[in-house]
């Protein structure tokens, strides 16, 4: 009889340690498929922001009528494309203020404040080098890795330089 | 009543079974989907670079000076550019036309190119 109860009981305990170790298996299969989900479109946020932020800023520079220049806005580096309207000058300031990429279209001499401009993409930080015949453009994301796009602006006939 | 704990014993070891094959199918698949995010990474920050890459080349007109403003270095012929994940090579090319020179890029990550394209440049810009 006795024998009988120890042997229900090993069955039982059995039983039950196939359960923990099922449960185990259910939750570690869900957890690293969570785990792979999240570094997968992590990577692929960050991968967007980067290609997209550098296409944007080399497609200003090709787009530009005259040779771009670079300054100082909101307290970091910035873009400076000007425009002939009519018979008035007109500045682009493309520069990063605030978490975000921003575009700034106004006419040349005004004063204008960084927040004034239209938010483009999310960016951490933007710097600009000049070089000779060179732009260079670092671009880094909230806890992404740095992207550095060389540009060599081209200019199109007639152009001012 | 021994027969039955007997027998949820047996249902949950096939079960045990039945989710050991799952999970194995499960993380080939997520080994896969991972490997593949990462080779996508490498892909988008690799173009980026060839872009740039491009352009020194027809501002320097030479291999050899992207290579060294870039930390490159070179091997078995060709220049080539360490990243992260990937390198970027220059192998030699043959310039033609009016072309004062040309290489051809790739981007190589774990020995597998992701991308190629020449690059032939023309009289560099004063």
């Amino acid at each position: 009889m006795r024998e009988n109860g120890k042997a229900k009981a090993l069955t039982v305990t059995a039983a039950l340690l196939v359960f923990v170790v099922f449960a185990a298996g259910i939750l570690s299969v869900l957890l690293s498929g969570a785990g792979v989900y999240q570094r997968l479109t992590r990577r692929g946020s960050l991968s967007y922001a980067n290609r997209t932020a550098a296409q944007y800023l080399a497609t200003r520079v090709r787009q530009s009528e005259a040779a771009p220049l670079t300054g100082e806005f909101g307290g970091g580096d910035a873009l400076v494309l000007s425009q002939t309207i009519g018979t008035d000058e007109y500045l682009t300031r493309i520069y990063c203020y605030d978490g975000w990429l921003r575009e700034l279209f106004t006419p040349a001499g005004g004063q204008f404040a960084p927040e004034d401009g239209e938010k483009i993409l999310p960016l951490a930080a933007l710097e600009i080098e000049a070089g000779q015949n060179l732009l260079t453009f670092r671009l880094r994301q909230e806890g992404g890795p740095e992207t550095v796009l060389s540009l060599m602006p081209r200019l199109r006939e007639g152009a001012r330089p | 009543m021994k027969s039955r704990v007997s027998l949820a014993l047996t249902e949950l070891c096939i079960m045990l079974l039945v989710l050991a094959f799952a999970a194995a199918l499960c993380l080939r698949v997520f080994l896969w989907a991972d490997e593949t995010a990462r080779q996508n990474t490498a892909r988008d920050a690799a173009l980026i670079h060839m872009q740039s890459v491009a352009e020194l080349l027809k501002v320097t007109g030479s291999p050899e000076a992207v290579a060294t403003q870039m930390s490159g270095a070179q091997r078995s012929g060709h220049w080539y550019i360490p990243a992260e994940t990937y390198e970027i090579r220059m192998l030699p090319a043959e310039a033609s036309g009016e072309a004062l020179g040309s290489v051809y890029l790739e981007a190589v990550y774990q020995d597998t190119v992701l991308i190629s394209f020449p690059v032939s440049w023309q009289e560099v810009a004063p």
